[in-house]
């Protein structure tokens, strides 16, 4: 496992480290200087809020795993890794990244509110914009870092969810996974929550409670994320026994 | 010692039989011969010793353990596929320093003088080479892990007759030097033939022959003479191959050489491709 580690952190995690660096210079270069410069115009009534880098977390780090997976376990298999090695590194690797990411993003946030210190301009995340700027809890350092952490592990394994399936599909199975995810998350869905109302309300409903909406508690939402990191975790390891490397 | 145990193999395809109860033994130390036609299921048969496919039924043991997702097991084996799994843009140098880092018995001295004498460029990338130096590549590599077997899958697949002489004489120094198992797989069987020990020969995923090179070419031989003798020779042998040109014909027969010559006939030892040849045709 150590030597699978040390790959994992050489091929992935420096990667994300080195996406890290660049995009916190691009934070601080394009929101943090032109939200200051916009503050500081003279005459100017400007009033809103500026935030939601975390998105570019949140893409990356659900690309990196889409896209890694089947490259690495056909790697390390030519190592004579078995796909139980090569998963659970992955899972461990997914941790860390994930960790890394949360870190980040609290660290930032913290310098964004020391630099924009404007009642009529704020740094928001969508942390506090899910459970309000004022919210202890959501402004709360740990608790901010454990639903960063819940969040970017949720979109990871989704993404490595979709890679072990795509590299377990024949050809058809795999222009229907690359077709089928997108118009199914932004299609098919959106279509049966709006057109089937009895859907609409439960979703509405169990969203509010397993997100913790109503009790405006963040580290509920960040328990109900990682319980489905955990059943996508779980048919990513059922789906990659049965790989065949070829 | 440990050998390799396969035991009443299967595996399909959907509704390809590839492989069909083959049951056989590799043993330590030696070099093998793995050779069949084309689809004959040679491929197939290593991917599942080296746990890249699960068997449909059977099982393979090393010692008394189960290969399939068996880390131990598998940290004893390399295989060199004809394809390529090392990623896109490494190179050969980093994939020379993830070798050592995986098998720490990895000699990369050893690889690195490879790696000059066959002349492959180190710093491009593994999927720019070349289809022969993809394949220099990874035979290097397979020779300089130094585990106790070895599976080689058309390993001079696109190499010219210069490299394909290296790398026969890289195998056999470094077999006498340390001595591993090695399975070929190969199509060229003349250039093998005298480099193998033993043999095993695949025809539609079943086991022909699994024997000593030796033994193998003692089961049979050819005669050849006037067409009207060699049929009267051949009548009440078993006869897997004939070939005719004008009066002359010559024939290929499973069994014993006979010791005494026969007047008019020409009786010779197949050599192992027109064995091989005979057998799968027949």
């Amino acid at each position: 496992m150590k030597q699978l580690m040390k790959y994992h952190i050489k091929d992935t995690y420096l990667g994300a480290l080195f996406f890290i660096a660049i995009y916190t210079i691009i934070n601080f270069a394009a929101f943090t200087t032109i939200s200051v410069l916009v503050m500081k115009v003279d005459g100017t009534e400007v009033k809103g809020n500026v935030g939601g880098f975390e998105m570019a977390y949140l893409i990356c780090i659900f690309v990196i795993f889409v896209a890694s997976y089947g490259e690495n376990l056909r790697f390390l298999t030519q190592y004579s890794f078995t796909r139980k090695q090569v998963i659970k590194s992955t899972f461990l690797t997914v941790a860390l990244i994930s960790l890394t990411f949360s870190l980040a993003t609290f660290i930032t946030t913290a310098i964004n509110n020391a630099f924009i210190r404007d009642e009529k301009f704020q740094f928001m995340t969508y942390l506090s914009e899910l459970y309000g700027a004022q919210n202890s809890l959501a402004n709360n350092g740990l608790v901010t870092i454990i639903f960063w952490f819940a969040l970017f592990f949720v979109f990871a394994m989704f993404g490595l969810f979709l890679a072990t399936l795509f590299a377990r599909a024949n050809k058809y199975g795999r222009v229907l996974i690359a077709v089928g995810t997108p118009v199914l998350i932004f299609i098919v869905f959106p279509i049966l929550i709006g057109s089937i109302r009895p859907l609409q309300t439960l979703l509405s409903n169990a969203l509010y409670i397993l997100g913790g909406f109503r009790t405006h508690n963040p580290l509920i939402g960040a328990l109900s994320l990682l319980v489905c990191s955990g059943i996508l975790g779980s048919l990513s390891y059922l789906v990659n026994r049965r790989l065949e490397v070829k | 010692m440990n050998s390799i145990n396969v035991q009443g193999l299967s595996k399909s395809f959907g509704t390809v039989e590839a492989l069909k109860n083959v049951t056989l033994t590799i043993e330590e130390n030696k070099i093998y011969g793995l050779l069949g036609r084309n689809g004959a299921g040679k491929t197939t048969l290593l991917n599942s010793i080296n746990n890249r496919i699960f068997p449909t039924s059977g099982e393979i043991l090393f010692g008394e353990k189960s290969v399939i997702e068996n880390e131990d097991v598998q940290r004893n084996f390399f295989f060199v596929g004809e394809q390529l799994l090392f990623p896109e843009n490494m190179n050969a140098k980093k994939a020379i320093r993830w070798t050592k880092e995986f098998y720490p018995h990895f000699d990369e001295d050893y690889a690195k003088e490879l790696m000059s004498l066959f002349e492959v460029p180190i710093k491009k990338k593994v999927k720019s080479l070349s289809t022969g130096y993809k394949t220099i590549f990874k035979n290097i590599i397979a020779l300089s892990v130094n585990v106790p077997f070895v599976f080689l899958d058309e390993p001079v697949l696109g190499l010219d007759a210069n490299h394909r002489e290296l790398f026969y004489k890289a195998l056999l120094e470094k077999y006498s030097n340390s001595p591993s198992t090695y399975v070929i797989s190969t199509h060229l069987i003349e250039e093998v033939a005298n480099i193998v020990e033993d043999v095993i020969i695949i025809k539609k995923g079943e086991i022909l022959r699994a024997q000593s090179r030796d033994s193998l070419l003692e089961t049979g031989y050819s005669v050849t003479g006037m067409a009207n003798l060699v049929d009267q020779f051949c009548q009440d042998k078993e006869v897997i191959g004939l070939d005719a040109l004008g009066g002359i014909k010559s024939a290929y027969i499973i069994g014993e050489k006979p010791r005494e010559t026969v007047d008019g006939l020409d009786i010779s030892t197949m050599d192992l491709q027109k064995l091989f040849v005979k057998m799968t045709n027949a």
